[in-house]
């Protein structure tokens, strides 16, 4: 005999078992856990609420198709929210570009910049493997702000997030790059 | 490190001269950057960055009703596109033998075959869920896809109105056999599910 616990107190991971088996309860439940750190993130970047909305529901619609596309790839527990958090900052950004090119929400790692598109296009999987590397190896700080230009975040956001002034942002990013450049050197030289 | 001590060391890092990166370079980081974000998540410290400061969006009104409908989009995809239990542990199965797997479970080979065939989805109920999950786990399934599997065969056999047993006609009963109230078994699906992946740990 199974006893079934409230909602409120099933980990993220359980959660999730239970809307892989099609409970609906479960996935609000989820929702109310998940929504609230990606509306956060849109309001930083100002982003209206009408286009929150939008950019939650897709969040939320191309989070769930990977789970039923291929189940077993779908990170559980937190892993998640975090994956979540990702693909809506990703949707943020494509909008970004689509809509307007104001300086204010381009994002800081930009593949529309020409170099940086040249730059993809020779990129080989042992660079890629180094970066990663010397990520794992590199302090803390450097790592925050590496994850944060993943995010694909504006300059004033990068602000925001580490207490700097915007004028700061780019030699903080500077230094941060600078070392995980020094590092590839070394390991792919 | 907490999140106020790392803001600390990048904000003492103003005090540091100047560098000037050069820009070929600066766009190889960009680039190697974003493809590493293809697959890579976000740490819970940049989440943290991102988030703890701030209010969040007020979503526009009518949003719960908005939301209870993409939920049930969801569900519904989710048993559209899902697999069905049985073909799913007949082809994991393979070369072995339905008896091998039942002695596995402690059950009679005709009760395996019946899941397998998608007859009687339910029955799985009424193992024990870490056995299952062992027997699963030897045919190389992931848990969350067997669950995944099990709901949208439940529903299907649901639909048939076979859901949790078969009862024949009785000979009293001249044209349909009586209608037969079946009791919600969410819960107990719930309850089985949340074990069988407790297992897995």
């Amino acid at each position: 005999m199974y006893v079934m616990p409230a909602m409120e107190s099933l980990s993220d991971a359980q959660l999730h078992v239970l809307i892989l088996a099609g409970d609906e309860d479960a996935l609000a439940a989820w929702e109310e856990r998940v929504r609230p750190d990606i509306l956060r993130m849109l309001a930083t970047a100002k982003t209206n609420p009408h286009d929150a909305e939008e950019i939650w529901n897709e969040t939320f619609h191309a989070t769930w198709r990977r789970l039923w596309q291929s189940p077993p790839l779908l990170p559980l527990g937190e892993a998640l929210r975090a994956y979540a958090f990702r693909v809506a900052s990703n949707i943020r950004a494509k909008r970004w570009q689509q809509n307007s090119r104001n300086p204010a929400t381009v994002p800081l790692l930009d593949e529309n910049d020409e170099t940086v598109a040249k730059a993809i296009q020779t990129i080989d999987s042992q660079r890629v493997l180094a970066l990663r590397r010397c990520l794992e190896s590199a302090p803390e700080r450097v790592r925050l702000v590496a994850d944060l230009l993943m995010q694909r975040i504006s300059r004033h956001e990068m602000a925001q997030a580490l207490h700097i002034a915007s004028t700061s942002v780019g030699q903080t990013i500077a230094r941060a790059k600078a070392r995980l450049a020094e590092c590839i050197e070394r390991g792919t030289t | 490190m907490t999140l106020a001590r790392l803001r600390a060391e990048i904000a003492n890092e103003e005090a540091l001269p100047e560098i000037k990166l050069d820009r070929s370079i600066e766009s190889q980081i960009d680039a190697l950057l974003l493809t590493l974000a293809e697959e890579t998540l976000p740490s819970l410290t940049t989440i943290e960055a991102l988030t703890a400061d701030v209010t969040s969006v007020e979503l526009p009104a009518g949003y719960e009703v908005r939301s209870a409908e993409r939920r049930r989009a969801v569900i519904t995809d989710l048993r559209l596109h899902s697999p069905r239990l049985g073909p799913l542990l007949r082809t994991a199965r393979g070369a072995k033998s339905p008896r091998e797997i039942a002695d596995t479970l402690g059950v009679a080979t005709a009760v395996w075959e019946s899941i397998e065939a998608d007859r009687v989805p339910a029955a799985v109920l009424n193992l024990d869920p870490s056995s299952i999950g062992r027997a699963t786990d030897t045919l190389g399934l992931a848990r969350s896809t067997v669950a995944l599997a099990l709901r949208s065969s439940l529903a299907a056999v649901a639909s048939s109105g076979y859901a949790f047993g078969y009862r024949p006609q009785q000979a009293t009963e001249e044209v349909e056999p009586l209608t037969v109230e079946v009791p919600d078994q969410s819960s107990r699906i719930r309850g089985w599910l949340l074990a069988f992946m407790r297992a897995d740990n």
